[in-house]
């Protein structure tokens, strides 16, 4: 076996058995990879699915506590069979050349690389400004895969389609369960793996369709979480230059900022003074999560086993 | 959450992403502007870039907004600006700003040339999609088969030992050679004079030899009469102050000619002239080597990846059919980056095989402990990928069903050379077209 898919359920209501069907649909021969699917009490709607495709493919479902993102991906590492393992997220609908694309990759790069592959929105999607908007201004993933052939940032991580040796992961330590949602684990991974010198590279033939009907009011929600995960990070790793043009303005000032925006976009509602207003008001919930959060480290900072 | 960038160093790369120093690129440009102005533009320009290097990209937008109010067509103004909505993955926008920059500093900027060839790779990369995946899946399934044939052959291979700097280095090659896991060999030694000392060194070679004395001409000219005066029916050429790994001909014969490709290139390790590893890295990790060779198995084939860098160190990486030889007319002198320009020109012949093993040792000449990239070099590079473009345009049909051409992968062959940052290889006229191109697949976009 060349892969182990770790897939970590999130509360989503997208068709996971599409996401099933593309993965039956491989370049890569089924016998070379296994799917395990990790079920921290997110969805209950995946069981029979996942029966019925076992029956034509090496998956397994693995249920554990409801303890976040990072510890079902924990989880299905230690589950996995193979040396090779895949993260990759539960709404994201594979094209045929993916899981061929992380193995074939892995078998030519160096044991210390990392695979990174894009997910973009379908087109339908796409068709609403905000998803287009969050989608090309890199927000929702921290990069925008549209244009990651041109610059691909190396120390650039996320657990959506990502690949890495086992040894790797375990060098690294892990994913830290701290962090009990399905954000920053990641980016706090990229932190620890960019300070040991691990480079990621950019995969175009690990491609997939993201399959959600992302929202601003959930996407607010997660900024807001994010914020709040940012002090948990800043406190482990320091000053994160990423976030600090933001945390360090006074909030009244970004609440003056998201104020001045949504006037603008009222007074006469372009393109422009939209992706103004949607990015002051991420930036806002973003703030609000970090200030709303106690300085101190979290007793609980350091990755478990 | 996006990542703003910091204030950018002057031996930083620069923010506007065309791959060069911020002194020697935007921050030379912007100092001299400055100057040129007003009092009142001068200090509003000046404010908009270091908001811009302090990463709000939004204030920074709308300082060079109020910049473009006073002087609409101050071109360093409207170029940040497109680069802003490049940064931000407005393309659109961008793409309009950067033509218009283009066109303000009459084609003549190349950090504009650079970030308007970003914004069109950007727009015009999505573009037939389904045409790109079909392509990916027949080249999993050439490499399948690939995988599956062996060929039970063992090819005599020609080796072309040339370009050497002394008695030492050629010593050292020779030795490399002798100690081959692989026996059907056949030697070749170029003398350009160093050779009188080795060939006593030669008297015990296991192999059968040959050397060919040579006074004028390049080493490109060398390697290609004594390839002509070889019998084997595969090549390698090892040049320089370079040494194989024991184990190089069986690999490439394994991985090339057994399996019935016609050419390939492996990895190779970077010395220094005192035979360490270099002690600085590259100046920017896209040009480190290592990363490079990594970056080969991620891309679209192994010929498309030939359109991001030079995968060879030297030519010592490169081993190929005669057939492939006699094909291209051999190597070039001219363009200066001749590895390149081979490899580059066989991938419209066949497809590559990549060897991910390090089977080669390439020494940086007498004196040097790390690569050297300067504008001499990108000079170089760029003058070989002018020369390939003109061959790809004019590639209609290739005997490689994956050549790395616009007739095979369409408009992303285009992003691909652009998100490469080859805008500034190719002519103005091809980059007013693709901005047409790329304009249409926004107006598509927007119904």
């Amino acid at each position: 076996m060349d892969a182990s898919i770790v897939i970590a359920l999130n509360p989503h209501e997208n068709d996971f058995e599409r996401v099933l069907q593309a993965y039956l649909h491989q370049t890569a021969p089924p016998s070379s990879f296994e799917l395990i699917v990790v079920n921290g009490g997110a969805r209950t709607d995946v069981q029979a699915t996942l029966q019925r495709a076992s029956r034509i493919m090496s998956v397994r479902l693995i249920e554990i506590e409801p303890r976040g993102r990072a510890a079902a991906n924990n989880a299905g590492v230690r589950a996995a069979q193979s040396e090779l393992i895949v993260f990759m997220a539960d709404d994201f609908v594979p094209c045929a050349t993916l899981v061929r694309a992380h193995i074939d990759f892995h078998r030519h790069a160096s044991a210390r690389a990392i695979g990174i592959g894009p997910a973009f929105f379908a087109d339908g999607l796409r068709e609403d400004l905000f998803r287009r908007w969050l989608e090309d201004s890199g927000l929702l993933f921290g990069i925008a895969f549209g244009m990651a052939g041109n610059e691909w940032p190396q120390g650039f991580f996320y657990v959506g389609n990502a690949s890495m040796q086992r040894s790797l992961f375990e060098e690294l330590g892990q994913f830290d369960e701290a962090f009990d949602h399905d954000l920053t684990d990641d980016f706090e991974f990229s932190l620890r793996l960019r300070r040991r010198g691990v480079r990621t590279h950019f995969l175009p033939k690990a491609r997939c369709s993201h399959e959600h009907e992302v929202t601003l009011g959930e996407r607010i929600e997660a900024s807001r979480r994010s914020g709040e995960a940012a002090r948990r990070v800043s406190a482990r790793h320091g000053r994160i230059a990423q976030w600090a043009a933001l945390y360090e303005q006074p909030l009244d000032q970004v609440v003056r900022a998201a104020r001045r925006a949504e006037e603008d976009d009222a007074r006469g509602s372009t393109v422009e003074t939209r992706a103004a207003k949607f990015q002051s008001l991420l930036n806002l919930a973003f703030a609000r999560g970090f200030h709303d959060t106690p300085a101190q480290p979290t007793a609980d900072a350091s990755p478990r086993a | 959450m996006n990542a703003p960038s910091q204030g950018v160093a002057r031996n930083a790369a620069c923010p506007c992403g065309s791959g060069r120093r911020f002194k020697a690129c935007c921050g030379s440009r912007t100092g001299s502007v400055v100057s040129a102005l007003g009092q009142g533009p001068a200090e509003r320009l000046q404010r908009a870039l270091v908001l811009q290097q302090r990463g709000d990209l939004v204030q920074a937008a709308a300082a060079y907004r109020e910049v473009l109010e006073h002087s609409p067509d101050l071109a360093d103004a409207v170029h940040m600006l497109g680069v802003i909505h490049l940064q931000a993955g407005n393309c659109a926008e961008a793409l309009c700003r950067l033509r218009q920059a283009a066109d303000l500093f009459h084609w003549e900027f190349p950090a504009a040339r650079y970030n308007l060839g970003l914004a069109i790779s950007a727009l015009l990369s999505g573009r037939n999609r389904a045409e790109v995946e079909r392509l990916w899946r027949a080249y999993d399934s050439w490499r399948d088969d690939l995988r599956a044939e062996r060929l039970d052959i063992t090819p005599c291979v020609s080796i072309v030992v040339a370009g050497f700097d002394d008695a030492a280095s050629i010593d050292a090659a020779l030795e490399s050679v002798f100690r081959q896991s692989y026996a059907r060999i056949e030697l070749m030694v170029v003398d350009h004079g160093a050779v009188e000392g080795p060939r006593p060194m030669l008297a015990r070679s296991p192999h059968r030899w040959r050397v060919q004395t040579r006074d004028t001409g390049g080493i490109a000219a060398a390697i290609n009469d004594a390839v002509a005066r070889s019998s084997g029916e595969f090549v390698n050429v090892l040049v320089g102050n370079d040494r194989f790994a024991p184990t190089r001909v069986e690999a490439m014969v394994n991985a090339v000619a057994r399996t019935g490709a016609a050419w390939g290139f492996s990895r190779g390790t970077l010395v220094g002239s005192d035979g360490a590893e270099p002690t600085t890295k590259a100046a920017l990790p896209a040009l480190d080597p290592a990363y490079g060779a990594d970056d080969i198995a991620a891309c679209d084939t192994v010929g498309v990846s030939l359109l991001a860098r030079n995968p060879a160190l030297s030519a010592s990486a490169l081993f190929f059919s005669r057939a492939v030889f006699d094909d291209l007319g051999g190597f070039r002198d001219d363009p200066p980056c001749h590895e390149w320009d081979f490899c580059l020109r066989a991938s419209i012949l066949a497809e590559p095989v990549y060897v991910p093993s390090t089977e080669y040792v390439h020494r940086l000449p007498s004196g040097s402990t790390s690569p050297q990239a300067d504008d001499a070099e990108r000079l170089a590079s760029q003058a070989t990928f002018a020369a390939f473009y003109d061959a790809a345009l004019a590639t209609l049909r290739a005997e490689n069903p994956f050549a790395p051409v616009p007739a095979i992968w369409g408009e992303r062959f285009f992003a691909q050379v652009l998100a490469h940052g080859h805008a500034t290889s190719l002519p103005a006229s091809v980059l007013r077209d693709l901005s047409v191109r790329a304009a249409a697949t926004v107006e598509a976009a927007s119904g």
